[in-house]
């Protein structure tokens, strides 16, 4: 079948390396697809946040290429990075919050950073607290919140932008099951809307019930996982 | 400020904190040099007026009758000099102040002549004491700039510490901006990075830390002019200093304190677009 959707990401024999030290991630073939979504499972230390802070342009390539929206960003200038990094959504797994701001100024960062209009702003924040069920939250600040609360909000600032491409490292490690099922339903939500989405987790177990394809760090490279395992060399899509 | 515009929460460090009394602390001690320096620069001025000035003191004659005689004489000679542009005589009520004979008292005065020389002369003492002395043998003529010499010095000596001590202060507010900043952009390294994460651009982080910068440089100027001015009008009033010549309306002109105002307002300016450019070069490192 010719798939025809816009490639998101697209990473060829891509390796990662944190300073002078060895790679914790070689050979990397992957290709991300507007409204694909994919779990990737792997051990802790696998290197799946490796993975995900390399697409996102947190960390440099140690070699191979890298293409965000369809253009080459393996050696992209400082000034290009920002407007990139607009397009994507990142839910960190130690949720990075800034305490000194309210919930709902931490869930409109990415839209002041953006410079949307304040109405805007005000309105696609507002909406977002209230499909998490946190708007009564709005003006409190992180430090007061449990830590569930908390990875819902960074959840919200990473998807309040609708981004063409959400990387989300362990999102529901802190939610119980109603939350979790939740938080999942709104990335599909955003995945139907053309999102690619991309879940790092070392709970699989918890996923197995959502039909995504499956891609699972081993040894610093990338395979196919889960129920349809594809063989190594294909690219996944 | 809107809370929500400070995305990177810099006065939460000490030294962010410590700033604004830092800074309030130089500008004080700015402001001070300055005006000190202003001070000696006046002095300095009214010396230079009184260069070309020369008393010409005539002894009380033991005819009194022949005294407004010799006066009238010694006028005429002195006009008809081509070097001597005003012959003025200070009245006797003030040379008996200046003599500080008591009220009520007729003891015989000197008279005194106030003698302006053409400017940029170098006025010839001895010539024109001759030819004072030629219808007074008695007369004294003194050179009126020569009486300050020791306060010239000093007040040079004043002009030049303080005008590099007003330097100093601002060089040093300079290198406390810049390693603030510099510190403060290491410190904050979680949060520039998820905020650029986020899409932010250098270009607003380092407005971020200029925004800061200003907030600070605005609130210790305020400061530390205040606290100067409180200082001047204290001291000068203290000590007395308002008798000296150029002093004496100092204070109550408005062109030295717009040019003591202007210390603060330089320094925001300048420590505002330091703390920008200091910005952007530490984050250019950090990445």
């Amino acid at each position: 079948m010719n798939d025809q959707r816009e490639i998101i990401v697209q990473l060829i024999g891509a390796a990662m390396a944190y300073g002078s030290g060895p790679d914790v991630l070689r050979d990397i073939d992957l290709t991300l697809q507007a409204g694909s979504f994919h779990v990737l499972t792997g051990r802790s230390g696998a290197g799946k946040t490796s993975l995900l802070k390399m697409i996102a342009l947190a960390r440099p390539l140690a070699r191979g290429r890298l293409d965000l929206f369809g253009q080459d960003v393996t050696h992209v200038r400082r000034h290009a990075r920002p407007g990139l990094r607009r397009r994507i959504g990142m839910i960190f797994q130690d949720f990075r919050l800034l305490d000194h701001l309210t919930v709902f100024d931490n869930v409109a960062l990415p839209l002041r950073l953006a410079q949307v209009d304040t109405k805007e702003t005000e309105m696609s924040t507002g909406e977002m607290l209230s499909w998490l069920g946190m708007d009564n939250l709005a003006r409190e600040f992180p430090p007061v919140l449990s830590m569930g609360q908390r990875q819902l909000i960074a959840a919200a600032r990473a998807v309040v932008t609708r981004p063409a491409l959400l990387l989300a490292d362990e999102p529901t490690s802190h939610l119980d099951h109603d939350r979790g099922d939740r938080l999942m339903r709104l990335f599909m939500e955003l995945n139907r809307m053309g999102t690619a989405v991309l879940i790092a987790t070392h709970h699989a177990g918890a996923l197995r019930r959502y039909p995504f394809r499956q891609l699972q760090v081993h040894d610093g490279t990338l395979w196919p996982a889960g129920p349809a395992a594809w063989q190594p060399a294909e690219r996944i899509a | 400020m809107k809370r929500s515009d400070v995305v990177i929460p810099l006065d939460r460090t000490a030294a962010g904190r410590m700033m604004t009394w830092s800074i309030a602390v130089l500008v004080y001690l700015a402001v001070l040099a300055l005006a000190v320096a202003g001070a000696a620069h006046q002095l300095l001025g009214a010396a230079a007026e009184n260069a070309n000035v020369a008393i010409v003191s005539l002894p009380p004659p033991l005819d009194a009758s022949k005294a407004e005689g010799d006066l009238a004489a010694v006028t005429a000679l002195l006009l008809a000099d081509p070097d001597i542009v005003r012959v003025d005589r200070i009245p006797a009520a003030e040379v008996s102040d200046l003599l500080g004979q008591p009220d009520g008292t007729t003891l015989p005065l000197p008279s005194l002549l106030e003698l302006r020389f053409r400017p940029a002369l170098e006025p010839d003492f001895t010539r024109v004491t001759g030819l004072v002395r030629s219808v007074v043998p008695d007369a004294v003529v003194e050179d009126a700039g020569k009486a300050g010499g020791a306060r010239i010095d000093v007040a040079e000596s004043l002009r030049l510490l303080g005008t590099a001590a007003a330097i100093m202060f601002l060089a040093a507010a300079i290198a406390l901006v810049v390693a603030v900043i510099r510190s403060a952009v290491r410190h904050q390294d979680e949060t520039v990075d998820l905020l650029r994460m986020l899409g932010a651009s250098d270009r607003f982080l380092a407005r971020q830390f200029q925004r800061h910068v200003l907030h600070v440089a605005l609130r210790g100027g305020l400061i530390g002019f205040a606290a100067a001015a409180v200082t001047i009008v204290v001291l000068l009033d203290a000590g007395g200093l308002l008798e000296l010549p150029g002093l004496a309306s100092l204070t109550a002109m408005p062109t030295p304190w717009i040019l003591l105002a202007a210390v603060p307002l330089v320094m925001v300016l300048l420590l505002t677009a330091i703390g920008r450019v200091t910005a952007g070069l530490a984050l250019r490192h950090l990445d």
